[in-house]
Order: C-alpha cells, then structure tokens, then sequence
C-alpha cells in the first residue's frame, strides 16, 4: 500500500465532501440538530396524566380522597364525569388515561371498619403510561387505606406502630439530579451519529452511479489504497460531528462529561471505522443510492433507534435478538458513550466495547477490499 | 392527458423493474425490519440483570429477593460481597440494579411496632428506561412484601388487615397491557412512513442528478401530470408494504383487530398520500438524491420521536405538543391503534382524521407549487 496513493484519493474525497455546502452542512450539522429535537422531547417525565374521578359518594372521605390522588403532580383530575357513559366517552375519546370510580358508601363502610372497593379503569393502549398510572393509583390507595386502618386500631385501643415497615430508599446513580434529559443524551449521541454513516453510504455508492468509479479504477491505485482512501475523510467528518454533538450535550443541555475527552474522540474514530466499514461494503455490493439508503435504513436507522439498547434493554430481549443487537456498531458505541460520560470510565472499563468495533471495522473493510477487487478484476 | 400520466408511470415501472435489488430492499426490507423490531420488543421489560447485597442473611431477607425475582424484572445473577464489587458490577454495566439488605432486616419486620427498616435500591441512571422500569417494579414489590409480612407477624390483627379499600383495577383496550398491541403498529407506522417518504423523495431528485430532468421538461407533459404519474408506483409500493406488515401484525405477533378492516385498509391510502407529498416536497428542494435521503432520515426520525412511541405526547411541553401536530405519523398512529385495539368508528377519531386531511392539502399543495415553479 502506497501513502501517497491514498493520502490522493483522500484529497479527492475530502474536496467533494467540502465542496457540496448544502451536504456537508446537512451531514455535519443534523446529529446535533436531531440530538435537540430527541433530548427535548424525551426529557418529557410521565407527569400530568390525566385521569377522570367519578364520585359516586361526594363525602368528605372521597373528597379527601380524591384530592390527595392529585398532589403529586403525578397525575391530574382532568375531568369529574357526571355518569358511568360520559367516563366511558372521555377514556374512548383519549381524553382521560384512566378513571376511578368512588362508590356510593365509600365513607360509611370505612368509618364502620367494614372493607370498601374503589375501580381503577385504565387505557391499556400505551402500557407504558398505563403501568405507571396503576402504579401510581394503587400506591396512593394503599396509603390511604394504612392511614384509616392505624386510626381504626388506635381507636380500639391497639397500638399499631409502622404500619408501612420496609421503607425504600431508591438511589439512582451516574445521574443522582434525576434530571431526565441527562440519561438520554449519551445514548442519543451514539445514535445521532449514526447519520453521517448513512450519509458515507450514499456518497460513496454516487461515485458508481455517476460512472467516475471507472476513471478511477483505471488509475494505478490500488483497491485497498482507493478504499481506504475514501474511508478516512468521512471518519474525519464523522468525528467533526461527534465533536459537535459533545460539545452540544455538555454546554447546552448540561450533560455531564465524567471520562476522558481523548478517549471520547478516539472511541469515536473506533465507531466511525467500524460503522463506515459496514457503508463502504454496502457501496461495493449495491448499484444505486436508492438502494444504498434503503440498505443503510435497515442497517443504521431501525436497529439503532430500536435495538440499540436505548429505549429497550439488550437484556430483555429475546437471545436472538441479543445477538443480531451485539452485531451493530452503535450498541457498542451507546455502551461507551454512556460510560465517558455519565460513569466516567476509562479504557479499562471500556475496552470490551472498543475491541468489539476494532474487530468489526477491520474485518469488514477487509472484506470489501477482497470482494471489490473480484467483482472489478 | 391520462396517456400522458400512463406514460410516467410506465416509465418508472422500468426504471424500477431494471433496479430489482432496490425493488426487493423496499419490499422485503421493511417487512423483515418490522419483524424483528417487533420482536427484539415486543415483551415488557424484564429480565434486568441485578445484583444482590443481602447482609441479613434470614429467610425474611431471602424472601424479598425471592419476590423481586418473581416479578421477572428481575434476575439475581450477581450476589457481590462488598459494595465496591457493587459499583463496579454497575461501571462495567453487568448489572442495571443493585439492592442491598441491611442486617437486622428479618428481626426488624419479625418484630411488630419496631422501627423501619430500610432497603436500598440503587439504579443504573445512564439506562433511563431499565431505570424507569426497575424503579416501578421495586416500588410495587417491595409494598406488597412488607404487607405480606404484616399481616404474617400480627396474627390477631390478621382479620383486621385484609385490604381496607380493595383496588379493582381494569385495563380497558389492551386488556393483558400487551407491549407487542402497542409498539408492533407504532414500528409499523414507521417502516411505512419511511417507504412512502423515500421512494417519493428519490424520484425527482435522481432524474435532476442524472440530468434527466431537463429532457421531461422538453416534453408537452404538465407538471402535475409529472407529479400524479410519479406517485401512482410510490403509492403502489408502500401500500403493498402496508398490507403485508398488517398481516404480520395481526397473524405473527396477535395484535388484535377489533375494528373495521376496510375502513383501516381506505385510511391507510389516505396516509400514505399525506406522507408522499412530504416526500415530493423534499424532493422538489433538494439538488441531489444524498441531500434528499438525508432530508427523509431526519424527517423520519423527529416523526418517530413525535410520534408518541417512546414518550407520550400529551405529557409533552405545550410547544413540543404543537410540533407533535404537524407530524402526520402521530395521527396515523392514533387512528390505527383506535381502530386496531379499540374497535372504534370515525366519531371516535374524526379530529385526528380532520388533522390529517388539512396537513395534507397543505403539503400537497406546497408540493405542487413549488414542483410548478420549477419544472414550467
């Protein structure tokens, strides 16, 4: 392999990637725009769901009752349906998340000790919400029922002491402020950056559709020299973007940066290779860009959104899908990103992650340096 | 003027038919993406790798780990000795939680009227969502083990303790809380945005990077002659996507159909045109095929975030709840879960259909204009 070779077609790639303003604006700046949208979005807490109270008994009881429910911020009492229908109708039109209805009795029967029943109704299209509202409902509930069940004992003569004996202490470490945004972005960032992968793949299945790979070809650089000279400017640009995108997630959305920022940009630079890699075979195999972007979408877009382990855990999933998740880039990358920044790991940590993307990148490019060189030769 | 539109259309036909491989990426592509998305997903999440501290060491302390596993959130593969081996279980990310039971803990419950005791639960925070999850989970398990315990230790009281307000709780329209009922449409919302948006956003953008947009613009075709014959094949590709999808939906991962079938199947075409003049529109403003298919990413991807998958929207800032509304995937998603998992009619969801229309007529009609002004 000749340097000088590669370090031309490395000029080459570089100028086409400067050149075209629009797309180098488009690939460098639209992680961090992204990065925006999703850490806003995402830092939305389950809060203020709302939920219909139908009270049947209007004491002062249920009223207690219902104002506590409330008071967390939790959830809120949008709507006081008149009847067992208008309830019905708010929960069917996606007004109210769930309902709870009060009985007629409700304060009688507690006041005379005898046992009372409260219905909880919840829309169970987002399980999500749903669980947590149940959660939260029945949580509140019991507490309630403790509190008049000590009253009722006491009143008796009984001494009832804790009522509730295993109190939990929830810490929640690398992100104790609990601010939400700053669990989401390390995650986001490895998937952002997937965009300027996308981006290699197009741009470097261009060269063929165009028919400039040909000129190319029958130049005396060599298939190796030509690959890996068209791989290194877009690593490049790639870390110009996670550079960004870090720079972003510190200073604007108050992420905490705990590792090593040389670590950060050289684990990056393992990511990129590995991830441009897989573009650069994708660019050897496939003729146009259409297919390169529907080849890309299914490589980078749905599994690293889906499958990366950022909105659903690799260890809750099924074994296979275990697999096919350790196999792309960008769950390696999330392990580490999440590691620099809210851990603050270092290298000793993190090597498994980083080993993993080395191998992946090397063996791919030496597969697509072997297979280009058939399908040309 | 119809020969003229036949003309278009068969010419992508062949465009398409030489292009087999991308053909088959488009149908095939998102069909196998869906299912395994679906199924990597499709389960609640469970299963968190855990590691147990138990310094009390009794059958009571044994028990509470024996109930955090049984909620299958849980599983105690790690029990580590000190709490350094702890932190570094949860550096090295082997573990999403930790819980550690202080000694004395068996006495202090097996001892009516004596002071609390406490258990610590120490979550991965970098996870948000196995944070998320585990946090409820430990909540829930822990409260109904210590009223197990309660009414265990305080024998005489036992009559007295069963529960003083019962909670009767009913889960309406997706009655066993399924995650496959919820997130199987969502992701097959998107792979079908997806598709509709790039096979749109392509077709002008190559035909102005190959040069060959200058030729049809020589030709006595109007522009939205152009416009309709580009996008009979896009809508015929994605609505073919569509209907397989839907079957995987409905016969692989059991998302019940509760609604009107032909209804959805008319809507479906309905929502595709929407998202294919976003596709048109992206088309008309981009130089290359690359800028187009970055557009279409980055349009996709805030779809996805809008669209109420991994956040609900209604919880969302007023501002971001406006953007949510500008995105046609979110009422998409609203009218096929109403219809799939609620069975619900038009009077139902008519606001959502309305919403779609008008972001419809408004793209196309910004599509077309702006496609008009270049191409007469």
């Amino acid at each position: 392999m000749d340097l000088k070779r590669t370090t031309s077609i490395m000029r080459k790639e570089m100028r086409h990637i400067l050149r075209d303003r629009r797309t180098f604006v488009l690939v460098t700046v639209s992680p961090v725009f992204l990065l925006l949208v999703f850490a806003y979005s995402m830092s939305v807490e389950i809060k203020n769901v709302a939920i219909a109270v139908l009270d049947y008994d209007q004491s002062t009881l249920s009223r207690q009752y219902r104002d506590g429910l409330a008071s967390t911020g939790d959830i809120v009492i949008g709507y006081w349906p008149r009847d067992y229908a208008e309830m019905q109708s708010r929960l069917e039109r996606r007004q109210a998340k769930a309902a709870v209805v009060i009985p007629a009795g409700f304060e009688e029967d507690l006041l005379a000790g005898r046992e009372t029943s409260l219905q909880i109704i919840v829309d169970g299209t987002d399980p999500n919400t749903a669980n947590h509202t149940i959660t939260h409902i029945s949580g509140y509930t019991q507490g309630v029922a403790l509190d008049i069940l000590s009253e009722l004992l006491e009143r008796e003569g009984i001494d009832a002491g804790q009522l509730s004996p295993i109190q939990l202490r929830l810490r929640t470490w690398y992100n104790p402020t609990l601010k939400p945004i700053i669990g989401w972005v390390p995650g986001l960032i490895a998937i952002v950056l997937g965009m300027p992968a996308v981006a290699a793949t197009l741009a470097l299945t261009a060269e063929k559709e165009k028919g400039t790979l040909e000129a190319l070809i029958t130049t005396p650089v060599r298939r190796s020299e030509l690959l890996i000279g068209k791989l290194i400017p877009y690593v490049f640009s790639g870390l110009f973007s996670a550079i960004l995108c870090a720079l972003v997630g510190v200073y604007w959305l108050g992420t905490p940066f705990r590792g090593s920022p040389l670590l950060y940009v050289l684990l990056s630079a393992d990511f990129f290779l590995a991830a441009l890699s897989i573009s650069l075979v994708i660019s050897v195999f496939v003729p146009s860009q259409q297919a390169a972007m529907a080849c890309a979408m299914l490589i980078f877009l749905f599994p690293g959104f889906f499958m990366s382990g950022l909105f659903y855990p690799i260890a809750s999933m099924p074994a296979e899908m275990k697999m096919e998740a350790y196999m792309m880039p960008t769950t390696h990358y999330l392990a580490i990103t999440r590691g620099l920044f809210l851990k603050g790991l270092g290298l000793a940590s993190l090597w498994p992650f980083a080993a993993a993307l080395l191998a992946m990148g090397i063996g791919v490019t030496g597969v697509s340096i072997v297979t280009f060189k058939k399908r040309l030769g | 003027m119809l020969n003229r539109i036949r003309h278009v259309v068969t010419k992508e036909l062949i465009h398409l038919r030489r292009d087999i491989l991308l053909v088959s990426f488009l149908v095939l592509g998102p069909v196998s993406e869906l299912l395994f998305v679906a199924w990597a997903t499709s389960s609640p999440i469970e299963h968190l790798p855990t590691a147990i501290v138990d310094r009390d060491r009794t059958e009571i302390s044994r028990g509470l780990v024996l109930a955090l596993e049984n909620s299958e959130t849980f599983d105690a593969n790690y029990y580590p000795d000190n709490d350094d081996e702890l932190a570094r279980l949860l550096d090295a990310g082997s573990v999403t939680a930790g819980v550690v039971i202080p000694p004395g803990f068996g006495e202090g419950l097996s001892s009516p009227g004596s002071a609390t005791t406490q258990v610590q639960v120490i979550l991965d925070g970098s996870d948000p969502s196995a944070a998320r999850a585990a946090e409820m989970s430990a909540r829930g398990v822990i409260d109904s083990y210590a009223y197990q315990m309660l009414t265990q230790s305080w024998g005489h009281l036992a009559g007295r303790l069963g529960e003083v307000i019962k909670s009767d709780v009913r889960v309406w329209f997706n009655e066993e809380l399924s995650e496959a009922n919820y997130t199987v449409p969502s992701e097959m919302g998107f792979m079908l945005e997806m598709v509709a948006l790039m096979i749109a956003a392509i077709s002008i953008a190559r035909e102005r990077e190959l040069g060959t947009f200058e030729q049809l613009m020589v030709t006595p075709i109007r522009s939205w002659e152009l416009i309709v014959g580009k996008a009979i094949p896009a809508v015929v590709i994605s609505y073919f996507d569509f209907l397989i999808m839907l079957g995987i939906t409905v016969f692989v991962f059991g998302v019940p159909m509760k609604g009107s079938l032909p209804l959805l199947l008319v809507l479906a075409l309905f929502y595709i045109f929407v998202e294919l003049g976003w596709g048109l529109l992206i088309s008309g403003f981009s130089r290359t095929q690359l800028q187009a298919l970055l557009l279409v990413m980055i349009i996709a991807m805030v779809g996805m975030v809008f669209s109420g998958y991994a956040f609900p929207v209604d919880t969302m800032p007023p501002l971001m709840q406006t953007v949510a509304n500008l995105v046609p995937i979110k009422h998409w998603l609203l009218v096929m879960r109403d219809i799939m998992l609620k069975g619900a009619g038009i009077d139902m969801f008519w606001k959502e259909l309305v919403a779609l229309a008008v972001l419809g007529i408004i793209i196309n009609s910004v599509t077309l204009t702006v496609l008009r002004r270049q191409l007469d």
